[in-house]
């Protein structure tokens, strides 16, 4: 073993030293352990051939097989037990991954969401810290109340669902939150902005909640995006009375008064940007139709 | 064998233009979901004539640009979460922990199966004496959890593992003796 004249070996600098002398590894020096994997044995050929893998006699050999789940007469299992609704339309109840005040707060402190830009959907993806996949019934992120005594960031900020204590907890420290729905093909092109855009799809117009979710974006109380704006304002007064604290003016920070009170339209997904727009990311321009047809359909 | 292919080949070609377009025959009109879905106009006439829009947007799209690398912290930034951000100079002890290239703490929750599933806290990133550093972690668990502490020191690899969940603890030592 090479060492620099007396010096003793331990721990790594044993086992750096091995890997300097051990030739390079390669397919061809490498070999998994015994019976690591076993080899597929087919109903082919010499070894694998005469009975073929089918047994003896009875219905494995002449390949004439009971239905899956028969138990010879009896009430078999699948039938025994009977069905309970507990995932009845389980298919299409609606996930939101949660996001919780601390990681909120951590994603502040650490720099990684600017508080001088509203956050959205878009902002949280774009972290890279948070995947969503519209695909699998998730409708977009859920504010949590994990963290929420010591949340102290003043941000502008749209979710998907937060309950009431998460929307007091904002607006306690001069925030602004809001609830809002996306569907599916709008998720998708919001998760990924500059890989929607390089697709050379024109921005999609979102479309309005199910049935079942209406209520809940219309409720002020829920401050969601098609409540009137005076009911929300009347419910954050409420609030702050429920729970106990001042509710700051918004309009004693001027320079930050526009960024707060910006808001999506109930059609738009990407601030600033409308539906129909087309975007062409090559050469920084932003087009727009000007067919009628797709003109009212963009704009209704 | 050169023969067989070719003649497979023209077989396979002739197969193709007598392939049957149901479509075409009943003139059923198809709606995809989006437009690169769609099977593509034949003239440039069929699209809809469009202008530039003005260029005071594209700042709306800059806004949606991640980052292609992790932001560094705020230096003077606000420290209300569990994160501090790691000291400009090391602590003078015999070891050191780095913070991982996110800059937080390497202190992991590990459930490990061990015939029933298992809590295990695991410090990495470890640099010198991980001895001196284990019997330091250890006895302040011992002090705060009033129980006795099983460890595990990978000196090859640098890594503590502790049975249990002790992450909160763990952390908050790291970070009060400056790592």
């Amino acid at each position: 073993m090479a060492g620099m004249g007396n010096r003793v070996l331990a721990g790594t600098d044993r086992a750096l030293d091995l890997l300097r002398e051990l030739p390079r590894l390669s397919l061809s020096n490498i070999r998994s352990n015994p019976k690591a994997f076993k080899r597929n044995k087919r109903g082919r050929g010499q070894h694998g051939g005469k009975k073929h893998g089918a047994g003896n006699k009875g219905s494995g050999q002449r390949q004439n097989f009971m239905r899956l789940g028969y138990e010879t007469g009896n009430n078999p299992f699948y039938l025994r037990v009977p069905k309970e609704p507990y995932y009845k339309g389980h298919h299409l109840r609606r996930e939101y991954p949660p996001i919780s005040l601390m990681q909120l707060q951590t994603l502040i402190d650490t720099g990684r969401l600017d508080t001088s830009k509203p956050i959205d959907l878009s902002a949280l993806c774009n972290t890279k810290l948070f995947q969503l996949s519209p695909l699998e019934n998730q409708y977009g992120f859920q504010l949590t109340d994990e963290g929420l005594d010591n949340f102290k960031g003043r941000v502008n900020i749209e979710v998907q669902y937060a309950s009431e204590q998460v929307i007091s907890a904002i607006e306690r420290n001069g925030g602004v939150i809001t609830t809002a729905f996306y569907d599916a093909p709008s998720l998708i092109a919001m998760r990924d902005p500059m890989k929607f855009f390089a697709s050379g799809n024109p921005i999609p117009k979102r479309q309005m909640p199910p049935e079942n979710a209406v209520e809940y974006y219309t409720d002020p109380k829920n401050r969601g995006y098609l409540a009137d704006p005076d009911l929300i304002a009347l419910e954050r007064f409420k609030l702050a009375q429920k729970y106990g604290y001042e509710l700051p003016d918004l309009k004693k920070d001027p320079e930050l008064l526009p960024m707060m009170l910006e808001r999506k339209d109930p059609r738009q997904i990407f601030f600033g940007l409308n539906p129909g727009w087309l975007v062409n990311l090559k050469d920084k321009k932003i087009f727009e139709p000007e067919d009628e047809q797709l003109l009212e359909y963009f704009r209704s | 064998m050169a023969s067989v292919a070719a003649r497979s080949f023209v077989f396979r070609q002739q197969m193709n233009t007598r392939r049957f377009d149901f479509a075409s025959c009943l003139n059923i009109k198809s709606f995809y979901s989006s437009y690169s879905a769609n099977p593509k106009e034949k003239s440039p006439e069929n699209y809809t004539q469009y202008h530039e829009v003005s260029s005071d947007n594209w700042k709306f799209v800059e806004r949606l640009k991640p980052p292609t690398v992790v932001p560094s912290f705020p230096k003077n930034g606000s420290c209300f979460s569990d994160w501090t951000p790691p000291p400009d100079t090391p602590p003078n002890l015999p070891y050191f922990v780095k913070r991982t290239k996110n800059f937080m703490v390497p202190v992991y929750l590990n459930f490990e199966a061990v015939r029933n599933q298992r809590k295990i806290t695991m410090v990495k990133h470890i640099e010198g004496d991980i001895w001196a550093l284990e019997k330091a972690i250890k006895s302040h668990l011992e002090e705060v959890t009033k129980r006795q502490v099983v460890s595990q020191v990978h000196e090859v690899a640098m890594y503590i593992k502790f049975r249990g969940d002790y992450v909160l603890h763990v952390k908050k030592w790291l970070l009060n003796a400056g790592f």
